[in-house]
């Protein structure tokens, strides 16, 4: 278990302060996939790195099983670091080893025989896919291959927990989506505690159990996924999670256009076609971006309505009825 | 026209003997400069504010005394380090006492190229490493320096060739090799196609530490293969 109480961090320069972090209070329980997603230079980055201690936290406490880690001995600590993976977004491997003895490295660090840290890095080679590629060096490698290397060396120590700092950020949506399946098998079958810092919603919805919404060096919210996407509480969440106003302004229609927004307060119903049936309208869908999670649909959607203005109201105030919110695009 | 005096030294052995000395003395200065400067460079990078352990005192004060000696030109240096070289080899001229100052002229400048090239080193990887648990010693031995090495071993081509530049100056101290012959051989007694020779030997000999150089880089380098 990973316990942060009352974790603040200020970085000091003759410039002036910068609070990074603001009385911080997380539990990260065992086994769990725990998301802490917010905006750039919201403090994501510094907190996970206050975890292992790459950043010393200014004030408040930092425990891992128990143990206090800001008032642990140096060696200890080093030690200590070893049952507590990381990967970067930018990956961070060693370009002048090959893949296989990337993922030998930290064994080579710990002390482990040569033999023995190439066996052990083969199987995690095994795990994330690449036997194929254990001679090839990073500068071969796609980005996919080498954040698959970065876990393979993450796990070589068999940590307990796996930091992820932006992970998936810079790769693309297929291969974000291979890596996720990675992480979350390696969660299931290894038991490996995952903490992933991201800016991406989907990252969250993919694979996390929990998840805390950081915004301005403090914690804005915090709970199970389901909790946050159906019930945002802060304004942050809401911007993260909910249909954002300023996406797809470029649609263009002959009549009179209406958006409409989707807050998760509406579901179930087909309401394209009931609004097409019960108003006997014609509607043209001009654009939508809309995703149903836990059967509640959030997003938004533009359409055209028809040019009789007789119908155009009647349209308005059926969708007033019942419930749907909209705006007019035009 | 070629003079008596190039034929004559070439028939006694002595251009060929410039060769070498200039040879010898260069890859000695470098080697022992490396000694001195590769740690002294390590030093610099690990203390500076950004490196893995902090020490503004340490590193302002290697920095001040690296940049003292870098300020010298290297000729007004290498005279005033004499008395050194006589405390060292308890000699003051030739070409022991000759090394002895070029090394210590060379030793700054090659720590400056070390931290250079270490500097390099993402700091993405460093933070990778420090993730894992390295002590600073593991960070410099096994994450820094093989990830700096081909930067490094481009870095020791530019300084070979500096001091190999510097041992022509050597001649000041009674140090051989072929600047001595130019000076001494070419210009004092006008015989201008020794200069010449000299410095197209000289020239052959810098191409080809150069091409040697990047080729042993080149091969090292696991990022372009």
């Amino acid at each position: 278990m990973i316990e942060l109480k009352h974790l603040s961090k200020t970085y000091r320069s003759a410039a002036g302060d910068v609070e990074a972090l603001k009385d911080i209070n997380l539990t990260i329980n065992d086994g769990e996939i725990f998301g802490v997603i917010g905006l750039s230079g919201a403090g994501k980055s510094t907190l996970v790195r206050c975890i292992n201690l790459l950043e010393v936290p200014t004030d408040g406490e930092v425990i891992i099983d128990g143990r206090q880690l800001t008032s642990l001995p140096k060696r200890e600590l080093l030690e200590l670091r070893r049952s507590i993976g990381m990967i970067f977004q930018s990956f961070n491997l060693l370009e002048q080893r090959s893949v296989i003895d990337n993922i030998a490295f930290p064994l080579e660090i710990a002390g482990v025989a040569k033999a023995e840290a190439r066996k052990r890095a083969k199987e995690l080679l095994e795990v994330v896919g690449l036997s194929q590629r254990e001679n090839a060096y990073p500068a071969q490698l796609s980005g996919g291959q080498k954040q698959r290397v970065a876990i393979a060396r993450a796990l070589a120590t068999e940590p307990k927990y796996l930091l992820c700092d932006e992970a998936t950020s810079a790769l693309d949506p297929n291969t974000t989506a291979s890596i996720l399946e990675l992480l979350e098998s390696i969660n299931r079958t290894m038991g490996v505690t995952i903490i992933i810092i991201t800016h991406e919603m989907k990252v969250i919805e993919q694979i996390c159990d929990r998840v805390a919404v950081i915004d301005r060096s403090r914690i804005a919210e915090e709970g199970t996924v389901k909790e946050v996407f159906t019930n945002p509480k802060s304004e942050i969440a809401r911007e993260l999670i909910l249909p954002q106003d300023r996406v797809a302004l470029d649609v263009e229609g002959k009549n009179r256009m209406l958006r409409l927004i989707f807050n998760g307060d509406y579901s179930e119903k087909p309401i394209i076609s009931e609004l097409a049936m019960q108003c006997q309208a014609p509607v043209n869908i001009l654009f939508a971006d809309t995703k149903q999670f836990d059967g509640t649909i959030f997003g938004h959607m533009i359409i055209e309505l028809p040019a009789d203005r007789d119908l155009q109201n009647k349209i308005t105030a059926w969708l007033t009825d019942n419930g749907v919110s909209w705006k007019e695009e035009n | 026209m070629i003079s008596e005096m190039l034929v004559k030294l070439w028939n006694n052995g002595l251009i060929q003997l410039g060769i070498w000395e200039t040879v010898y003395m260069t890859a000695l200065s470098t080697a022992f400069a490396y000694l001195l400067g590769l740690p002294l460079g390590v030093v610099l990078c690990v203390t500076d504010k950004d490196g893995i352990r902090p020490t503004p005192l340490v590193n302002r004060v290697l920095g001040f005394v690296v940049n003292f000696f870098r300020s010298i030109p290297c000729i007004i240096l290498m005279v005033a380090m004499i008395p050194v070289a006589r405390l060292i080899l308890g000699k003051s001229l030739g070409n022991g006492a000759v090394v002895v100052t070029l090394v210590i002229a060379a030793a700054p400048y090659v720590a400056r190229m070390v931290e250079a090239s270490i500097k390099e080193v993402g700091a993405g990887v460093i933070e990778a490493a420090q993730s894992m648990g390295c002590t600073n010693g593991q960070i410099v031995f096994r994450v820094l320096l093989p990830e700096a090495k081909p930067s490094l071993i481009h870095g020791s081509v530019i300084s070979t060739v500096t001091i190999l530049g510097y041992t022509a100056l050597a001649a000041t101290l009674g140090g051989t090799g072929l600047g001595q012959i130019a000076i001494i051989y070419g210009h004092q007694r006008s015989n201008d196609d020794i200069i010449w020779l000299c410095v197209f030997l000289i020239v052959i000999i810098v191409q080809l530490i150069q091409v040697l150089g990047t080729w042993i880089a080149r091969r090292t380098d696991k990022r372009i293969s």
